[in-house]
């Protein structure tokens, strides 16, 4: 079964919108900024059904802007804990809303975060299915899920 | 009356007491537990009138947690908050004795609406 792009944006749409009160906008025009800023990435894996992994990541300065809204603290006191709990919680939403959206049944693992610059995520055996890409306040947030062949 | 959140993310424990409290749950007293086993320890030391449990965490899952209580003198409700909500784990979960189960991400009007009937 194929990734259904339009279920993912709003699925990440939810997940932002209600645990955060944020509105995302759809658009790719910073997409270039994020691989030239420290950037934190939550990733979740789905094994079953369906097998493969999504992942959201944006700049680390909005990560910490996460970080206030989930922990309500102003953004320059939290920790890189706090930082990496957000968004990992945000990577474990959204798999877990997109894993009820594929054929089951699977498990979904517990959420894992990367934190730094210059770095990459491989998935072996697994492309990107779909690359999503929202903008909050003009920095941008993507949304990757990786499919692993059957 | 006690409530007791089990939760590995810090912030999701975080987020589920406002959000109780935005529901109208703010007399309660909340307790918190990051797994399962932790869970089941803090019901040990006093049981609560409602479990909040997560499902996917390290050590013991929520699941476990609930098959654990069963063979507990556990007399509370136990609701599953999860960003998992398949049918099969649902079907899992009223099985093992789940009251009730609460998808993430959740607003307050579905805690108020899924709550509110197991303290009547």
């Amino acid at each position: 079964m194929s990734v259904d792009d339009e279920s993912v944006c709003e699925l990440t749409e939810r997940v932002f919108g209600t645990t955060l009160g944020w509105d995302l906008q759809r658009g790719a025009a910073e997409r270039a900024r994020l691989a030239n800023e420290r950037s934190v990435t939550g990733c979740v894996h789905v094994s079953g059904g369906w097998n493969g992994a999504m992942t959201v990541s944006c700049g680390t300065e909005l990560a910490r802007r996460i970080a206030s809204a989930m922990f309500e603290v102003p953004a320059e006191d939290t920790s890189l804990d706090e930082v990496r709990d957000a968004v990992g919680e945000l990577a474990n939403m959204i798999g877990g809303g997109f894993k009820a959206l594929m054929p089951g049944p699977s498990t979904l693992s517990m959420p894992t975060v990367a934190e730094g610059r210059d770095y990459s995520l491989h998935m072996p055996g697994s492309a990107v299915g779909a690359e999503l890409w929202f903008l909050r306040e003009g920095e941008p947030i993507v949304v990757r899920v990786h499919e692993r062949a059957a | 009356m006690k409530i007791l959140i089990v939760d590995d993310s810090k912030a999701m424990r975080l987020i589920v007491s406002r959000t109780l409290r935005q529901a109208g749950f703010d007399g309660y007293a909340l307790e918190e537990a990051t797994n399962g086993l932790e869970g089941l320890a803090a019901v040990r030391r006093g049981a609560p009138d409602l479990v909040l449990s997560d499902w996917n965490m390290p050590e013991m899952t929520g699941i476990e947690f609930l098959e654990a209580l069963g063979k507990e003198p556990f007399a509370g409700k136990f609701c599953f908050v999860t960003s998992e909500s398949t049918d099969d784990m649902r079907e899992r979960a009223k099985a093992a004795g789940a009251t009730a189960f609460i998808t993430k991400p959740f607003t307050a009007d579905v805690f108020r609406e899924t709550l509110t009937p197991l303290f009547v």
